[in-house]
């Protein structure tokens, strides 16, 4: 029996609509866009530049991690993409790292289950409700409800107190929280100042604005209003100097150093992938933007060191990297962390985030991670780069990493086959 | 009652006969007089039997019945003839009305014409609620009615100005019908037989409790009826209707003067239907309905999935072509170079969305899903079928079609929307011309049913083409390439000509008033306005300096001055808000001698388009004149009791021959 190889997991092309805190509309005159109708732009949008349709997709993954009214995401977004009739799509829709857990699955599904192609999006979109509606208050409501005349219902209504109405911290608020204390720590562990922090920030800013300014950032879908507007590029969530500085609430007592830009901001956001084997590339003759290796996960801050371990490249190798960071402190904790004392790129920062990072952008979760790889790969490809290495990080203090190899290194290995075949 | 060929009765357990129409001459039941026969004689037999009810419904899936068929109409040329096919009716519709027993119309699809006066003679109309179903006296329209007293019937239950009102509507939807009370119900279809027979088990039987029995006091009015009438009249001579419909309306409202609603007006009105049917007009103007109904016969359906679609330019025309794709079904991707352009399509889309889908958020998002705004141009590499709808600039358009007939699939069929440009001007600098083929739609203020295609020879896709633009519910017509092809060529006649009138010292809203008077269904500077003036002005020119059209100068001053027409706000009118402003005294309205000179002013365009229409005929632009006609009257507005310019000129032609003998 021949021994089982798993396929080789490409990415063929990737798109995303603009980051931003104010994305879902415009004006308050038109309907806000949900989730679904932010992927379904950056889907459609991607769709149309194939040379295949909607048809051909084997599976939709789609990876949320906020709550929303709309629990089958995938499964709507593959209806209202014409996908083929017998498709079963994926949702992934609670826990932090969904995103990832998405991405593993639909690499698995390529790599094992002999899909052939896959769209594979992170969709996140905030939605703020004025006053939820607590167990106790539901509890009153009913008693309310069920209580007739005046002076009964008077005797209620002055049961009414005020926790009735506030909502606790829901889970992404605590999450927020968790990834505050996080860096907080790290921050007083390796000595990092609040001043150079913020010098970090405005670097990630001026890269950002350095890529958009020489769109070096492609794959963006501008999103139109119905009210006649359209957004074209990530909005900026920095504005001004004064926000550098401006503390943010840690955990009890509050010490100061994380200010609110050093942490990444919650946005709205959607990002969207195509994954293949090889075969689809030969279908129709495409080249991929590069070669993903399945992510590898640690729980002790290992994730990277996992993962050149296993794989071929030395740590040395590796042109480009891209931090899905959640701090600042994170990004500078890099070059002072033993275990990753030998990667030299980790003491200039010179090949990290290269094109601004969510700290610029703004992090909408599941989308952010995906928007990462995209653009790993597309700064490998502008570099005519080998490889690159993906990493991200969850507030649980798990960590994945994954890596890129671009089209370089296959053109090699096929002219290495041709010269093979001549010989 | 042994051989019935078009009906099929059923009765049930509770003495209720179920009458089902399925006519075996054409598709959508339509009334001819063997089914008509076979209706009576059923009706007549289920007479004074006892039965608890009569239900009538259709056994085709999309119609009810939509009225009398064309060709039967057509043949029902003389008094005698036409007498006999309305007294049919006639007796039917009184038939059912006399039924001792509950009748109940069951409409499962388009009701039209006679088939909604059969049904306002039931007690009951229930409607299934199919949002496609339309209820619609389109008769009234090429100026005559089928006679079957049904009018009679709707001016006793709402009233005369209400009742002309309900028939001079384009369309109503089954909700719109319910609100005016034209039907009672509106129920899912698994549902409309049960309420069928409950409605027949809640009348008792044998009762004067009918529901049509029940006295309508909308009839009775304090104003005398010669007053009334009178107002009536005056309120419908002055609005933009077509001769024909005016008279027909005239006729009716004779009618009731004469009868109001006692049981003599159904003879009266199907003495009348039988005039206006064998009138001259109405003959004329259903035979150009022919005509227009076979335009589009033969063209295989297509498969909107099959057929990408990638269009350059979201100008008017671009936004109007995308909306009409997507909502045929087709995946369509638009491209413009100014993301501004882009930028109106959504709010385009949404208002159209307002107006006819605001209940149907489904339809909505399935048109929505369809459109992808481009701004890469990435479309164009897989699109199948690719329209470039960029302004008319002659440099611009050749050079943009070399760039998509370089980069677009080798196989894609190409699709240019240019009005005036012959097609071998802008394709010269391709590499293969015969590839791109004209498609005209007309402005998408005309609502034009008609689309004007042109394709050259050695072109393969004539048939795709034909089936995509039947396929975007437009008739399709072939016209030989040239400047200005056929209804733009009319049209810019018409247009110029009346510039060149206002030129002499006519004022403007004289000349459009005086064109209103004449038929013409658009008034040439309220046109000219909302197509904008840049745009004639382009048109103009190139027609100026391809055929040697005139070209009035007061077309580039206005431009020149920046009055650019209705979405400015000013070009020939002032608009404010919108709407057009008047000056409050006219010179040339109030001057004793208008009355003579508007004759002057009706000749002029007249005769101009008579000529111009003769031109294109004798350049064989199409294939035959009838086509013509019918451009003439549903582009440029030519009154169509007229007939269409060539037919006018036919019909002008003896008289003059006439003249010349006696003079000699």
């Amino acid at each position: 029996m021949a021994k089982f190889h798993p396929q080789k997991v490409y990415l063929i092309d990737g798109a995303r609509t603009p980051f931003g805190q104010h994305l879902r509309q415009s004006t308050n005159s038109t309907r806000s866009y949900s989730k679904l109708d932010l992927g379904l732009l950056a889907a459609k949008n991607l769709l149309l530049k194939q040379p295949f349709s909607a048809v051909q997709l084997d599976d939709v993954v789609i990876a949320s991690s906020t709550p929303s009214d709309n629990n089958d995401l995938a499964q709507h977004l593959s209806k209202r993409l014409h996908c083929k009739n017998t498709l079963n799509a994926h949702t992934f829709s609670s826990g932090e790292n969904c995103g990832l857990q998405a991405f593993e699955y639909a690499h698995q599904q390529i790599a094992f289950q002999q899909k052939a192609l896959i769209l594979i999006g992170g969709i996140e979109v905030f939605e703020s409700k004025a006053v939820a509606l607590t167990p106790e208050l539901s509890q009153w409501v009913r008693k309310w409800q069920s209580t007739s005349g005046l002076f009964k219902k008077l005797g209620t209504l002055s049961t009414l107190y005020n926790p009735h109405v506030i909502h606790h911290t829901d889970s992404n608020q605590q999450q927020r929280l968790q990834q505050r204390e996080i860096a907080e720590k790290i921050a007083s562990h390796f000595s990092l100042s609040t001043e150079a922090m913020s010098e970090y920030v405005k670097l990630s800013q001026r890269r950002l604005k350095y890529a958009q300014r020489n769109s070096f950032i492609k794959n963006v879908v501008p999103l139109f209003y119905p009210d006649g507007t359209s957004l074209h590029r990530d909005e900026d969530i920095i504005h001004s100097e004064g926000q550098l500085k401006q503390p943010l609430k840690t955990g009890i007592p509050p010490t100061g150093v994380i200010t609110k830009t050093s942490m990444t901001q919650a946005t709205d956001g959607a990002c969207v992938l195509l994954l293949a084997n090889q075969a689809t590339l030969d279908q129709y003759q495409l080249t991929p933007l590069a070669e993903l290796s399945a992510p590898v996960w640690s729980n002790n801050d290992r994730a990277v060191e996992t993962l050149l371990k296993d794989k071929q490249p030395e740590a040395s190798e590796i042109n480009y990297w891209e931090w899905d960071e959640t701090s600042a402190a994170e990004i500078l904790a890099l070059e002072k962390k033993p275990q990753l004392d030998t990667i030299e790129a980790f003491q200039t920062l010179n090949t990290v985030n290269i094109d601004g990072g969510s700290l610029a952008l703004g992090r909408p979760n599941t989308a952010n991670n995906l928007r990462c790889i995209l653009q790993l790969a597309s700064i490998l490809q502008r570099h005519q780069a080998p490889y690159g290495v993906c990493h991200f990080g969850f507030s649980s203090r798990q960590q994945s990493a994954l890596l890129l190899r671009a089209r370089p290194n296959q053109q090699e290995t096929k002219t290495a086959e041709a010269e093979g075949l001549n010989t | 009652m042994s051989s019935l060929k078009h009906v099929s009765i059923l009765r049930t357990k509770n003495d209720i006969i179920w009458l089902s129409i399925d006519s075996k001459d054409n598709e959508h039941n339509a009334l001819t007089p063997s089914l008509l026969h076979e209706l009576n004689e059923v009706i007549s037999s289920i007479k004074g039997n006892g039965f608890n009810g009569l239900v009538i419904s259709s056994a085709k899936p999309a119609d009810f019945i939509i009225g009398t068929d064309l060709d039967i109409l057509l043949n029902l040329n003389t008094e005698q003839k036409a007498e006999v096919y309305t007294s049919l009716g006639n007796e039917l519709c009184e038939n059912i009305k006399q039924l001792d027993c509950t009748t109940v119309a069951l409409i499962n699809g388009h009701c039209r014409n006679s088939g909604l006066e059969i049904a306002f003679c039931c007690d009951y109309r229930v409607s299934h609620d199919n949002t496609q179903l339309q209820f619609a006296y389109n008769d009234i329209q090429q100026g005559h009615y089928s006679g079957f007293g049904g009018i009679s019937h709707l001016i006793t239950a709402y009233g005369l100005s209400t009742a002309i009102e309900v028939i001079t509507q384009p369309h109503y939807s089954a909700s719109e019908a319910l609100n005016i009370g034209l039907i009672d119900y509106i129920v899912p279809l698994h549902k409309t037989h049960k309420v069928a027979e409950y409605l027949i088990s809640q009348v008792k039987k044998n009762t004067a409790e009918k529901p049509t029995a029940r006295k309508h006091w909308k009839h009775f009015s304090l104003s005398p009826r010669p007053l009334k009438a009178r107002a009536v009249l005056k309120k419908y001579t002055q609005t933009t209707i077509n001769k024909g419909t005016k008279i027909a309306i005239n006729t009716i409202i004779e009618t009731w003067k004469i009868f109001n609603t006692n049981s003599d007006a159904r003879h009266h009105e199907a003495t009348c239907a039988t005039q206006l049917l064998i009138s001259e007009e109405t003959q004329r103007h259903l035979a150009l309905c022919k005509r227009y109904q076979q335009l589009d016969q033969d063209i295989p359906s297509i498969n909107s999935a099959t057929l990408s679609v990638h269009i350059i330019g979201c100008g008017i025309m671009g936004r109007y072509l995308v909306r009409r794709c997507a909502e045929q079904g087709f995946l369509v991707s638009i491209y413009d170079s100014r993301h501004s352009a882009l930028e109106k399509l959504l709010p385009e889309l949404h208002r159209y969305f307002k107006q006819h889908y605001s209940d149907i958020p489904n339809k909505q998002h399935a048109i929505l899903d369809r459109i992808v705004i481009d701004i890469d141009n990435a479309g164009l590499i897989h699109a199948d079928l690719i329209i470039e709808a960029t302004p008319e600039d002659k440099y611009a358009k050749a050079s943009l079609l070399r760039d998509i007939d370089q980069q677009s699939q080798p196989n894609a069929i190409l699709l240019t929307t240019t009005a005036c440009l012959p097609l071998a001007e802008i394709s010269k600098e391709m590499k293969t011309p015969q590839r791109l083929a004209a498609f005209n739609p007309y402005h998408p203020l005309f609502i034009s049913p008609i689309a004007e295609i042109s394709v050259p020879e050695g072109n393969q896709n004539l048939a795709t083409i034909r089936a995509f633009v039947s396929r975007l519910k437009f008739k399709p017509i072939q016209v030989k390439s040239n400047a200005g092809y056929l209804g733009t060529r009319l049209l810019m006649t018409y247009l110029t000509e009346a510039m060149l009138i206002h030129q002499t010292g006519v004022s403007l809203q004289a000349i459009d008033k005086q064109t209103q008077s004449m038929g013409m269904s658009h008034a040439p500077f309220d046109l000219i306005d909302s197509i904008g003036i840049s745009e004639c002005l382009e048109v103009s020119e190139a027609l100026a300096d391809r055929l040697g059209f005139d070209m009035p100068s007061i077309l580039m001053q206005k431009n020149e001055q920046g009055l650019k027409g209705k979405s400015t706000g000013s070009g020939f009118y002032r608009y404010k808000k919108g709407e057009q402003q008047h000056p409050l005294f006219d010179k040339t309205l109030n001057a004793p001698s208008w009355k003579t000179k508007s004759q002057a002013v009706e000749k002029r365009l007249i005769e101009k388009i008579v000529n111009e229409a003769r031109v294109c005929l004798q350049e064989e632009l199409v294939s035959d004149q009838e086509i013509i006609d019918l451009i003439a009257i549903i582009v440029i507005g030519f009154p169509p009791e007229k007939g269409g310019p060539l037919h006018y000129l036919k019909q002008l032609r003896p008289i003059k021959i006439h003249v010349d003998a006696n003079n000699e």
